[in-house]
């Protein structure tokens, strides 16, 4: 089971694939057509109990927040606007 | 070619100006090049718009990206103009650091030092081609060789959505999965709690079964088939 993530607007594929490659918990791909520009997030929940995964992902979200790239929680059908948000998605994938 | 390419650096540091430098981007077509500076909120947006308006021109014979960054340099940390160039027909753009200093208001230049390579704005990028790392189904059963796709997600909000994540899954995981016999793959979209209609449900299966050999709704118990 996975715990899904999209985010859409500009997005740098090429530093993003390098990035992801040293993703702890999470698989990542590019969602292309229509016009947008976007990369799907699985968060593994098989993966989120490993040292570091959590801060490991927030960073990976912060480069695609830096590149101007909005994130939406496919649990909830929202954006994530702020740091409230994001700690809410947070505590649905990490359970803390 | 290489004194070809310097020059583009060469011409793209003479636009800088400082004491704080804008960013932009230069694209070159002959005698009628086009400058256009980059207002974003940081260095990194201003790269992939100035990427952006490059692609634009399909008559560009090279382009140049400049930002303002900072680079470590025998691990001092220097302000730098970060120049991103390539001249059409090439695969990869070549980056360049080059440190400067201010004086009176007016930046002087080292000598630019490679940064990296990547991919010409001027060649349109395949993202998919790139790599990803790894993929993980959610379940594969070896006997059927199948790959099973769970997700719960906001059905009664978007399902716009899911269906492009749940297609470019699907597509990045056909890269992956065994071609000997071909593997298939299949979905299980959980919809407890939620109120979608049927016809809905039908609606949504059609827009994923010509990349999915099933897709299959978990309802409530109590609920109509």
């Amino acid at each position: 089971m996975s715990y899904n993530l999209v985010a859409e607007g500009d997005i740098d594929f090429v530093d993003l694939a390098t990035a992801a490659q040293d993703l702890i918990c999470a698989d990542v791909f590019p969602i292309t057509g229509d016009g947008r520009d976007a990369v799907g997030i699985a968060v593994m929940s098989k993966r989120t109990k490993i040292d570091g995964a959590r801060a490991n992902l927030h960073a990976f979200l912060l480069e695609l927040e830096t590149m101007g790239a909005t994130l939406y929680d496919l649990y909830t059908g929202q954006p994530i606007e702020g740091s409230e948000d994001l700690n809410a998605t947070f505590e649905r994938i990490f359970g803390d | 070619m290489y004194a070809r390419r310097m020059s583009i650096v060469d011409r793209a540091l003479a636009l800088v100006v400082g004491p704080n430098p804008i960013p932009f981007v230069l694209v070159e077509r002959g005698a009628d090049p086009v400058f256009t500076t980059l207002v974003t909120e940081n260095s990194v947006r201003a790269s992939i718009l100035g990427r952006k308006l490059a692609a634009e021109h399909p008559d560009a014979t090279g382009y140049a990206v400049a930002v303002d960054a900072y680079v470590r340099i025998e691990g001092e940390r220097r302000d730098a103009i970060i120049v991103e160039h390539a001249l059409a027909g090439a695969a990869i753009a070549e980056v360049v650091a080059c440190p400067y200093t201010v004086t009176d208001g007016a930046l002087s230049f080292g000598d630019p030092m490679p940064y990296r390579m990547r991919p010409s704005a001027l060649v349109p990028l395949d993202p998919h081609a790139l790599d990803w790392g790894v993929v993980t189904p959610d379940v594969f059963d070896r006997a059927t060789n199948e790959a099973t796709h769970v997700v719960n997600h906001a059905l009664e909000v978007d399902d716009a959505r899911t269906v492009r994540f749940l297609r470019a899954r699907a597509r990045i995981f056909a890269r992956h999965l065994p071609d000997s016999p071909p593997a298939t793959q299949k979905v299980v979209i959980d919809i407890r709690g939620q109120d979608i209609p049927k016809k809905r449900q039908v609606d949504l299966a059609s827009r994923l079964l010509d990349v999915m050999a099933s897709v299959r709704f978990l309802r409530d118990e109590n609920e109509d088939n």
